[in-house]
């Protein structure tokens, strides 16, 4: 395909560095890759200080941004995660569920989303203002927030625009409980159909929700494409661990969206392992990552538990830089990965995970998209939920592993983590969107 | 920008973990900022260096007079905490000189934005790590965590941007403008809504008129100052003389007055007033039952006058005299478990609580359980938190194929708090049925039965609907008898009550003539012993134990652990071999003046014992087991029990019982005497020794004196106890 000029992608990236969280990196990746691929690239993200007041920032993660990328940093909120004071009035101080809960329903009055659905006119307006004064060629939106839906959709109705959906954990499907989130008939519902038969494409991370959406959209099937998250380079230490000495060092890096009876349950293992394993004796377990926005960040019951296990060897402390990453897990001699959801479920983390070739101790529903992943990985000890003497054996096994794993052993594992190297997916899943692009409706049918 | 280190205050209004205040109060001290920490729970954190106070002020509001009580009880969780802060001039000068104010958590914001209407300057934030930030701003202007400037990213916002979110927010501004005449006509369900709204309204307003006409009808105005100024004469000189201590003068002084008084709010203003300040004072009221009386006399004055809602704060109030943990469980003595009849006669004249608790009944009667030949029984279990005595029993019901769902106090909680739910039951409003049949509905239509364990604030909630043909089984263990919470169960919806021990079901009944009436309305009552599994406590004993002494479990003052201590002072006098375990989380610092005085002199003994080699501390401990092979008297010092279930498994490992003739039972016709062989049971610390030292006299003696232990442990144990308590909750017998 040969172009008059360079190709200009709008990118609706909520959350996209320095924001501090999970899905940053998969942002990054996506508005590198058309960088690299040659597109000018404009960015839409909220301010920071929306994203400091959520889970916090983290400058690091900018290092490795393609300097020709423009971000747009909107003036947007969010009147939930507001910690001053001074900016409530009597009523809400009075009542802070009953403001919540009425903040959310004022919301949804604009968009069917609790927390993002007042954004819907501003971000309309941004994107038709932003495209009127230099046109876009593709929109690309990354979900969550789905009223990025919305304007990517008013776009395309009004301009004619092309838009791709980057719906990761999808929305009418219930990641956490497994099954329908909402039904076809719903509000949500109809915007869902409305926009998915207007996208050019959608992206999701994982087969299983993959399939949901082919079995919901039977006819459209042939946009679905699996683009599954995947480990970045830099997060990685080159060199493969040695076998460990005690005192051994488990950790955990990633979101801690526990419920209190979930952390509860693997405290109590670990401690009994503690108790009763001669290997993890003085062992300690390193918790790490975001834990509470706005008013309950670092004051969560969960941040209370931790706390209060810290005779147990147990720490939690805090996020982590994103280039500082590497360094942590090579500080660590195993892994704990816990995870909430099923089956739709797999997490950015577990790739991270596994090309670590650390030992992995699972705390998961065993019907899991992470367990499909982990289950060729040589150094997994299994998984049975929270089965409490499964979790105190399973501890045990990898602080064997941890002292007696092979170097071939290491070698392996980590050749099993390679294929999900993040760059590699994303490169593959930008070259098939533009060839659909090129196939179908392209730059060249843009209505100006 | 502040050159000196800046004040802080802190408010905390829930309990959170010990160890997280600990962090957070070390991580906010770390700031070199000077830090107020004020909560309205009871917290000990030990020494968190020069520039952290603490304050608590449920401490402090423990002598304020009925009318703060009246005020707060019913006021939502946010308002109750302003309250409790505005009245405490310590917290309230340091609010006004701070530079940041900090709301820990939810509860806590209320009364921190009031604050900062004070106090123009100061930050006021809400979180852990707002209020971090917040200290570093007030130190140098600086971010803790500096916010980086996008390399990428524009400087300035497009101008199409700035545009479009201006354009946004004059729409947004003209949407919230007042309709125009020619806006469409609202939805029908709008218009019902609002009808529904004017008719509420309307009620509303109606109810006011009718309290403001009431209340204007009294006494003339000169009159009313008149006994408002006698009024105050009389509760400063009663509690000037209670401030030195002079509380049977002070109580005269209440005596005479109350006839003086015209109306019911002032006589229980002045009653009332003394007996929380005696109890601040750590001194059990010697007119307890009157100034309760008097505070339910008024309480149905109101409910007369037509002010439903008063009048429930007003019963809470009297709740909270009448049932004070510092006079019930931290004085070592009892009121109620000396004379429960005088109790339940001083409620039984209330009216509020005879329209809450007037007996609802159930349309249908509890179905039989289906016998095992059937199909399995489904069991629903609503625990309150502790489940510490349902291990075996779940485990048995498991074995046995039945099928067992569970429910916590957490999954029944109400928003609106559970004064609303006395409310709504006084005044018959619905809400409270409707949510709660939302709640439990699902899990009484699936079970046969469903055990409360606790009669606790959740066995009220239950018992506010109708359980259809489910049979239900409530559990009385022991602490619950000196709560106000049985007294608002409706036992008409209550199919059996079950006892852990005879001397408890003669207490309860005795405060609880619901119980005993008789007919189909009263429950039927049973006494069945907690079902234990013994066999982990059956291991060899270790050559130590024939001189060591253990008492499991000594959280709460009950225990009474100086008892034990002075016990083991005496015999390590007689032979320094003797020493005492202390098995459990250490004793909670106390919620009352009396508690907190017995607690500071358990810390102080302690330690002097520890000192001396003669008590090892040994905190909690998942395996009794292992650590009752070290123990070869197992010691009760309680003042109550209704079984003491650490008796029966240091019994069952061979230690010998040495039972305190638990105090508040001791002149009843049941106790330690009756429950346990008499053998075992002391009636006080002399007799304690004694019984030590003679079991232990030799070791022939005392492996003797084991042996007999053990074997009539197994009296209690699952195996035998089990069946019983199964026939009395499925209501069948153990054959079926």
């Amino acid at each position: 395909m040969v172009h008059d000029r360079t190709r200009r992608l709008l990118f609706l990236a909520f959350g996209f560095p320095p924001a501090l969280k999970s899905s940053s990196y998969r942002l990054r990746e996506i508005a590198n890759t058309f960088a690299r691929s040659g597109w000018e690239v404009t960015v839409l993200n909220a301010e920071q200080a929306m994203w400091e007041n959520e889970f916090g920032l983290d400058p690091s993660l900018l290092d490795d941004v393609e300097p020709s990328i423009r971000v747009i940093e909107l003036p947007l909120t969010r009147g939930d995660l507001e910690t001053d004071l001074r900016s409530f009035d009597e009523e809400r101080a009075l009542h802070p569920a009953r403001w919540l809960a009425q903040w959310r329903e004022a919301n949804e009055a604009a968009f069917p989303e609790p927390t993002f659905g007042g954004w819907r006119d501003p971000l309309e307006r941004t994107v038709l203002a932003l495209h009127d004064e230099q046109p876009f060629d593709l929109v690309v939106v990354s979900c969550v927030p789905y009223v990025s839906l919305a304007a990517a959709l008013r776009l395309h109705e009004e301009r004619g625009v092309p838009f791709a959906v980057d719906f990761r954990d999808g929305w009418s499907v219930d990641v956490i409980a497994g099954g329908e989130a909402f039904a076809a008939d719903s509000e949500p519902g109809r915007w869902e159909r409305r926009v998915l038969e207007a996208a050019t494409s959608l992206w999701l991370v994982n087969e299983p929700i993959a399939e949901h959406y082919r079995a919901r959209y039977p006819e459209l099937a042939e946009k679905v494409r699996v683009v599954r998250n995947g480990f970045d380079r830099g997060s990685v230490a080159e060199r493969l661990p040695e076998p460990a000495t005690a005192p051994l060092r488990f950790g955990y890096l990633g979101t801690i969206n526990f419920k209190p009876p979930f952390v509860k349950a693997v405290l109590a293992a670990w401690r009994e392992a503690r108790a009763t394993h001669p290997l993890l004796a003085d062992a300690t377990w390193h918790w790490h990552g975001n834990l509470g926005a706005g008013a309950s960040r670092g004051s969560s019951e969960v941040a209370q538990l931790l706390t209060a296990a810290r005779g147990d060897g147990v720490s939690y402390g805090g996020p982590v830089p994103k280039r500082e990453v590497a360094a942590l897990y090579e500080s660590w001699d195993a892994l704990t990965f816990m995870v909430i959801g099923g089956a739709f479920m797999t997490s950015g983390k577990v790739y991270e995970c596994m090309a670590s070739a650390l030992p992995i101790v699972s705390a998961h529903e065993p019907v899991h998209d992470a367990s499909t992943l982990l289950a060729d990985y040589p150094l997994w000890t299994g998984v049975e939920g929270l089965d409490h003497d499964f979790l105190v054996g399973a501890f045990g096994r990898a602080a064997e592993l941890a002292v007696s794993t092979s170097a071939e052993q290491r070698a392996a594992a980590r050749e099993h983590a390679e294929r999900f190297e993040r760059s590699r997916i994303m490169r593959e899943a930008v070259a098939w969107l533009e060839q659909r692009l090129a196939v179908g409706a392209g730059p060249e049918g843009v209505t100006r | 920008m502040s050159t000196s280190a800046p004040r802080v205050l802190v408010v905390a209004s829930t309990t959170f973990e010990r160890a997280f205040l600990v962090d957070t109060m070390t991580r906010f001290a770390a700031t070199g900022a000077e830090i107020a920490f004020v909560s309205v729970p009871s917290v000990v954190l030990g020494d968190l260096g020069a520039n952290v106070t603490v304050r608590c002020l449920d401490q402090e509001a423990e002598g304020y007079p009925p009318a703060f009580w009246r005020r707060s009880l019913l006021a939502p969780p946010t308002r109750r905490v302003w309250l409790h802060v505005e009245r405490d001039p310590w917290t309230t000068q340091r609010a006004a000189a701070a530079d940041v104010l900090v709301a820990l958590d939810n509860r806590s914001i209320f009364a921190v934005w009031r604050l900062a209407q004070k106090n123009r300057t100061a930050a006021a934030v809400v979180g852990q790590h707002a209020g971090l930030r917040a200290i570093a701003r007030a130190q140098d202007g600086a971010e803790p965590v500096p916010v980086p400037a996008t390399p990428a990213s524009n400087a300035e916002l497009p101008a199409a941007v700035v545009r479009a979110f201006a354009e946004s927010a004059a729409a947004s501004a003209a949407a919230a403008a007042p309709a125009a005449p020619e806006a469409a006509p609202p939805s029908p369900l709008r218009r019902a809504r609002s009808l529904a709204g004017r008719v509420r309204r309307r009620a509303r307003a109606e109810a006011g008129r009718v309290r403001r006409r009431l209340r204007e009808q009294p006494q003339p105005a000169a009159a009313d100052a008149t006994a408002e100024q006698r009024l105050g004469e009389l509760t400063r000189e009663s509690l000037d003389l209670a401030a030195h201590r002079r509380f049977d003068e002070a109580e005269a002084v209440v005596a005479a007055g109350v006839a003086t008084l015209p109306d019911p709010r002032r006589r229980a203003d002045l009653a009332g007033s003394l007996a929380f300040a005696e109890l601040a004072s750590g001194h059990v009221p010697g007119r307890l039952l009157e100034a309760v009386a008097l505070e339910l006399a008024h309480a149905d004055d109101l409910l007369a006058r037509g002010e439903p809602r008063a009048a429930i704060a007003s019963f809470l109030t009297a709740m909270r005299l009448m049932f004070a943990p510092g006079v019930h469980f931290d004085s070592g003595r009892s009121p109620l478990a000396a004379d429960p009849a005088s109790f339940a006669e001083v409620l039984a004249r209330s009216e509020v609580r005879r329209r809450i608790t007037a007996p609802r009944g159930r349309r249908t009667p509890a179905a039989p359980v289906p016998p095992a030949s059937e199909r399995p029984p489904r069991v629903g279990v609503i625990s309150s938190g502790n489940v510490n005595f349902l291990g075996a029993i779940r485990t048995r019901l498991e074995g046995a194929g039945a099928e067992v769902r569970t429910m916590t106090r957490t999954d029944l909680l109400l928003a609106r708090g559970f004064p609303a739910v006395l409310l709504a039951k006084l005044t018959d409003d619905p809400w409270v049925v409707d949510a709660l049949e939302e709640k439990l509905r699902d899990l009484l239509d699936w079970a046969d039965v469903v055990l409360v364990e606790w009669c606790t604030e959740t066995a009220v909630l239950l018992s506010t609907i109708d359980p259809g043909t489910t049979r239900i089984v409530v559990r009385l263990h022991s602490y619950e008898a000196w709560t106000v919470n049985p007294q608002l169960v409706d036992f008409s919806r209550v199919d059996e009550v079950v006892f852990v021990s005879e001397h408890l079901r003669e207490l309860a009944v005795g405060v609880l003539p619901a119980l005993a009436v008789g007919g189909s309305a009263t429950p039927r009552v049973s006494v069945v012993p907690n079902v234990v599994d013994l066999a982990p406590m059956r291991r060899p004993k270790l050559p130590e134990a024939r001189f060591t002494l253990a008492l499991v479990g000594i959280s709460s003052i009950a225990k009474d652990v100086r008892w034990a201590l002075e016990l083991v002072r005496r015999l390590h006098a007689h032979d320094e071999r003797y020493r005492l375990l202390l098995v459990g989380a250490d004793l909670e610092p106390g919620t009352s003046s009396l508690g907190r005085a017995y607690v500071a002199d358990y810390h102080r003994e302690v330690a002097q014992l520890r000192e001396q080699g003669v008590v090892e501390v040994l905190g909690q401990r998942r395996d009794v087991g292992e650590v009752l092979r070290r123990v070869g008297v197992i010691v009760s010092s309680s003042t109550r029990e209704s079984q003491h279930l650490a008796v029966v498994e240091g019994a069952a490992s061979g230690a010998v019982p040495v039972v305190r003739d638990w105090p508040y039972f001791a002149g009843g016709a049941h106790g330690a005497r009756t429950f346990y062989p008499e053998e075992w049971v002391a009636a006080e610390v002399e007799a304690a020794l004694e019984r030590v030292l003679a079991v232990t006299a030799d070791e022939a003696t005392w492996l003797a004196a084991s042996r007999a232990a053990a074997e009539a442990a197994s009296a209690w144990d699952a195996a035998t106890v089990g069946p019983v308590f199964e026939s009395a909750l499925l209501g069948r017998s153990p054959e079926q």
